[in-house]
């Protein structure tokens, strides 16, 4: 009994509090396991309106689940900012991070948690680039990385199947830059979730269904974000939807600095949505460039066409024109010469000059002094008028 | 020479090829009138056919739903 008494008076000199315990395990949580990295994968993450965050770092490594309780309090959110902004990460379920920090028990919940003081970003896109490398491989080994990009893209693709998230500011830059092109497009749109869970296996599915639905391309948009916002464009489900879509994927993902999956497989990469639309406006831009050249040159052959017409016509009427000129003046000049070679024979003219028609009785021009016997009546016809007179005597030439 | 159809359906590539096939066959300086009259209407009508159908009709815009099975 002595035994026991004593034993129960040790227990009691020696037995602790709740919160002498928790205060005791803590000073030894500060001082082994102070400034500690621990790395795993996000799990479920809570935002509450006080502005801290608390999230499950988790790992499986050995098949069966381990979960750690994580404090991101306001403060070291705020110091951590510029640093994760710059290298575009967020806290989101399914990143995987080294975090530094310091173990401890929370007394009023007795619950062991982990207070985050530092992150180290180059793990998490570590991790990104290694997850985003194997698909790569993958998708390569199984032919499909190449694959989108052979695909046929229609000479004027008017007919557009569009994934993306309804009223989001790329939806709404993507769709007011095709309007602006005064192109007859026709737009499919199926609303999707563009980020977080379920939203690649979505976009997957949009992708899929619009494209049996006979659109010309699909476009998949969405606004800029952090590598943690687009992880779900470089999810495995989505490249693979694209990479075997039978029509030409574009994609216009908001992307700071470099591309995801997407981009790589498919068809048409751009930088924004904008940049999105604008890509497929040229195209059409390109036919319709087409056309146009073909219309000023037909207008051109037509305008040469009609003008050699018009020089043809005009150099016929010319040639008309010297070929009248030329015959009225060689008639001219024959009349003339005529017209002098009648006056030279008209007896009037010569009458004026001297000369003179005799004409016997009988009205017979005298023409030899045989004719012209002694007595006879002779009429002299001269320019002004006649002479009678009666002959008296003729003498020949010779008799002069 | 392009496969013709009839307008309604000639497709974009078949139009545009006629077109320019017949800017290569009007260049030739020995084209008839006649011919010349006949093959210009055609080019002017190709032409309205391509530009009215991009350029002239109206933006439409349509949204589906994915089927139960894909969300």
């Amino acid at each position: 009994m002595q035994h026991d008494l004593s034993s129960n008076d040790e227990l009691a000199q020696n037995a602790r509090s709740v919160s002498e315990l928790i205060s005791d395990v803590n000073e030894v949580l500060t001082r082994e396991f102070r400034d500690v990295w621990v790395y795993g994968e996000v799990g479920r993450v809570s935002n509450p309106t006080s502005g801290h965050c608390y999230f499950d770092l988790i790992d499986d490594e050995d098949g069966e689940r381990k979960a750690l309780s994580v404090n991101y309090f306001s403060g070291v959110q705020n110091r951590l900012a510029p640093k994760l902004r710059q290298h575009g990460i967020e806290i989101a379920a399914g990143i995987k991070v080294r975090i530094r920090g310091t173990t401890n028990v929370y007394a009023p919940s007795g619950k062991f948690g982990f207070t985050i003081s530092d992150i180290d970003p180059r793990f998490t896109l570590g991790d990104l680039a290694a997850k985003r490398e194997e698909i790569v491989k993958r998708l390569q080994q199984e032919g499909l990385y190449e694959r989108n990009r052979r695909t046929v893209l229609p000479l004027v693709p008017l007919s557009i199947g569009l994934v993306t998230s309804k009223g989001s500011a790329a939806h709404a830059d993507f769709m007011k830059t095709l309007e602006q092109s005064g192109i007859g497009f026709k737009v499919t749109l199926c609303d999707v979730r563009v980020q977080g869970d379920g939203s690649a296996s979505a976009m997957a599915a949009a992708v899929t269904h619009l494209a049996s639905c006979g659109v010309d391309l699909v476009a998949v948009v969405r606004g800029g974000g952090s590598k943690t916002d687009l992880a779900a464009f470089d999810d495995e489900s989505l490249a693979r939807a694209i990479a075997t879509c039978d029509i030409p994927v574009f994609t216009g993902i908001g992307h700071e600095i470099d591309t995801s999956i997407a981009d790589e497989v498919a068809y048409s990469w751009n930088k924004t949505p904008t940049a999105c639309a604008v890509a497929i406006i040229e195209r059409v831009g390109t036919y319709l460039m087409r056309v146009d050249m073909a219309a000023q040159r037909l207008a051109a052959v037509v305008l040469a066409a009609l003008s050699a017409g018009e020089r043809r016509v005009a150099d016929a009427a010319g040639r008309l024109r010297t070929l009248r000129t030329s015959t009225l003046n060689a008639t001219a000049s024959r009349i003339d010469v005529l017209e002098a070679e009648i006056a030279s024979h008209d007896p009037v003219v010569l009458m004026r000059r001297g000369w003179s028609i005799t004409h016997d009785a009988n009205g017979r021009v005298l023409k030899s002094i045989h004719k012209a016997k002694n007595g006879a009546e002779l009429t002299t016809r001269l320019a002004d008028g006649t002479v009678t007179s009666t002959v008296r005597s003729t003498h020949g030439q010779e008799e002069k | 020479m392009a496969k013709k159809k009839s307008d309604g359906e000639i497709g974009y590539e078949a139009a545009v090829t006629e077109l320019e096939e017949i800017l290569a066959e009007l260049s030739d300086d020995d084209i008839d009138v006649d011919h010349l009259a006949e093959r210009v209407r055609r080019a002017t009508e190709l032409v309205k056919i391509c530009r009215d159908r991009i350029a002239a009709a109206r933006m439409e815009v349509k949204e589906i739903q994915l089927p139960d099975d894909a969300r």
